[in-house]
């Protein structure tokens, strides 16, 4: 006996407060600005900012703004289609901005992804990027469009 | 007081057509009939798998329990790849329980699990981003290859040789032997990841019974005791050193400490390679091979074809671990080492066990 499947879709809506430090961190790339906060205790300067240091444990107020542009720590192009995620191929990096002591998770574009080796070289680590901003920005993470080769 | 396995039960690995309740339930009776005991002899039920939408119920893990048989009994739940319940067994067995079982459930053929894993992250700064599984783990792949200098052929060597092993196991989920040039001309799935270079997802359950010393001896003449356990956890923003997996190098930490033993006691590993360079990164962490070195480690590790072999979303540590206590009964080896991590390589757990 062939055994029933059923199709089932989950859609719910949510409205997630993104919180004080987070919506000080969109306000700002509303501006074109990038900040982070820094960690009394450690130094450290961490962005995206978040309300406390997870290694120290201590509350983060000290707000400060870093370049949009860095170095890339990481990268890798995706060439498999996944259900609901985007059509690829797509770049998705980790940038060390100037001014920042931690990563941050980015696209990475302007350049021709087919060829995932050529890709690489372009972006090897250590390898400088800029920002590049949506015109019409919303105060959102995907303001910042992808980061490309610093020319 | 020692802990001891007195029991394993497995299910098949593979694509089950029945929901992950009834597989489980047969895990369940087969421990049983391994330890040689009654569902009314155990008292305490832990379950280990994850309760997120990788089967498409919230507090999934909850319908395991009657499958357990914990109807009106003391049960309890891990929300994690199944090993991180073991030391809440053993917890459970040194504070008035005599006979604890851990169900482990695993089941990954009702969704694509990308897309569930992807809700776990932060919906602000990461999920619109659409970092999939993989994509994650071919960021630490480049990183780890680079860092290192690590050629692919060394990577695909890897796979060649779970491969290998897998198909020996005739429990494993993944049994066809694949030669160096099949890996290396695999399809891109994320750079420099490649499809054979990824485990592959399955379903299966495992159970084990677990009692305390002198209720273990009783129970059976080879039980397999629980000499150390560690855990350990990786940050959540993804500032890391990606070349390296220090959270598993944490968990090997505390459980070497406990079981108050070395690297050289141990005859034989099972790690959770989820991918061929976590493979050697894993190797790495637990102190087993140098730096950038893994690769080239040719110690007893993943007989049974390991995580790239065989990867029930959720069970996967406990099929490793199971694999240990087999080989350990069968007189095979004396002490073995079990690792298993999960999530965006965020979280390691580690244990030790010896005949």
């Amino acid at each position: 006996m062939e055994v029933k499947e059923f199709e089932i879709w989950w859609k719910i809506p949510f409205k997630h407060s993104a919180g004080l430090h987070a919506t000080k961190f969109f306000e700002g790339l509303k501006d074109g600005k990038i900040l982070g906060v820094r960690c009394e205790r450690c130094g450290r300067v961490l962005v995206p900012p978040r309300a406390f240091c997870e290694r120290c444990h201590v509350e983060t107020n000290d707000w400060v703004e870093v370049s949009d542009e860095g170095v890339v720590e990481t990268l890798t192009v995706t060439y498999m289609k996944f259900t609901g995620l985007p059509d690829p191929p797509y770049a998705i990096g980790v940038v060390k901005l100037d001014g920042a002591d931690t990563g941050m998770l980015c696209f990475l574009g302007g350049v021709d992804l087919s060829e995932w080796r050529k890709v690489h070289e372009t972006f090897k680590p250590g390898t400088r990027v800029k920002a590049v901003w949506k015109e019409e920005r919303e105060g959102k993470i995907t303001d910042i469009l992808y980061f490309e080769p610093l020319k | 007081m020692r802990i001891g396995i007195v029991g394993v039960g497995f299910t098949e690995f593979g694509i089950h057509k029945e929901p992950f309740y009834n597989i489980a339930f047969t895990a369940a009776k087969r421990a049983l009939e391994d330890a040689g005991i009654e569902r009314g002899e155990v008292d305490s039920f832990i379950l280990g798998g994850y309760d997120n939408l990788g089967v498409g119920r919230t507090i999934s893990n909850m319908y395991t329990a009657p499958a357990a048989g914990a109807y009106l009994r003391h049960e309890i739940r891990v929300s994690d790849d199944a090993l991180f319940a073991l030391p809440l067994a053993c917890m459970r067995l040194r504070h008035r329980s005599d006979v604890t079982m851990l169900l482990a459930f695993g089941h990954s053929s009702e969704t694509p699990i990308e897309l569930v894993e992807l809700q776990s992250l932060d919906p602000f700064f990461h999920r619109p981003l659409n970092l999939s599984l993989p994509a994650f783990f071919a960021m630490q792949s480049y990183a780890y290859r680079r860092r290192y200098g690590v050629d692919e052929e060394k990577i695909a060597e890897v796979v060649v040789k779970e491969r290998e092993n897998g198909s020996e196991n005739p429990r494993a989920f993944v049994r066809d032997k694949v030669r160096v040039e099949d890996v290396l001309s695999s399809e891109i799935v994320s750079s420099p990841l490649r499809r054979l270079e990824i485990a592959e997802w399955c379903d299966g359950c495992v159970a084990f019974i677990l009692a305390e010393e002198t209720v273990a001896r009783r129970l059976t003449d080879s039980p397999v005791w629980v000499s150390g356990l560690g855990w350990s956890l990786e940050n959540y923003y993804f500032d890391r050193e990606f070349q390296k997996l220090p959270f598993v190098a944490k968990s090997a930490e505390m459980a070497f400490k406990m079981a108050g033993k070395d690297r050289g006691d141990v005859e034989a590993l099972e790690i959770c390679d989820l991918t061929a360079d976590y493979h050697c990164m894993i190797l790495e962490a637990l102190g087993f091979a140098e730096e950038g070195r893994g690769w080239d480690y040719n110690g007893d590790v993943n007989h049974s074809g390991g995580a790239l072999c065989t990867n029930a979303y959720g069970s996967t540590g406990a099929f490793l671990l199971a694999s240990i206590v087999e080989r350990i009964r069968k007189g095979e080896i004396d002490c073995g080492l079990v690792q298993s991590m999960s999530g965006y390589a965020q979280r390691s757990c580690v244990a030790i066990l010896e005949g």
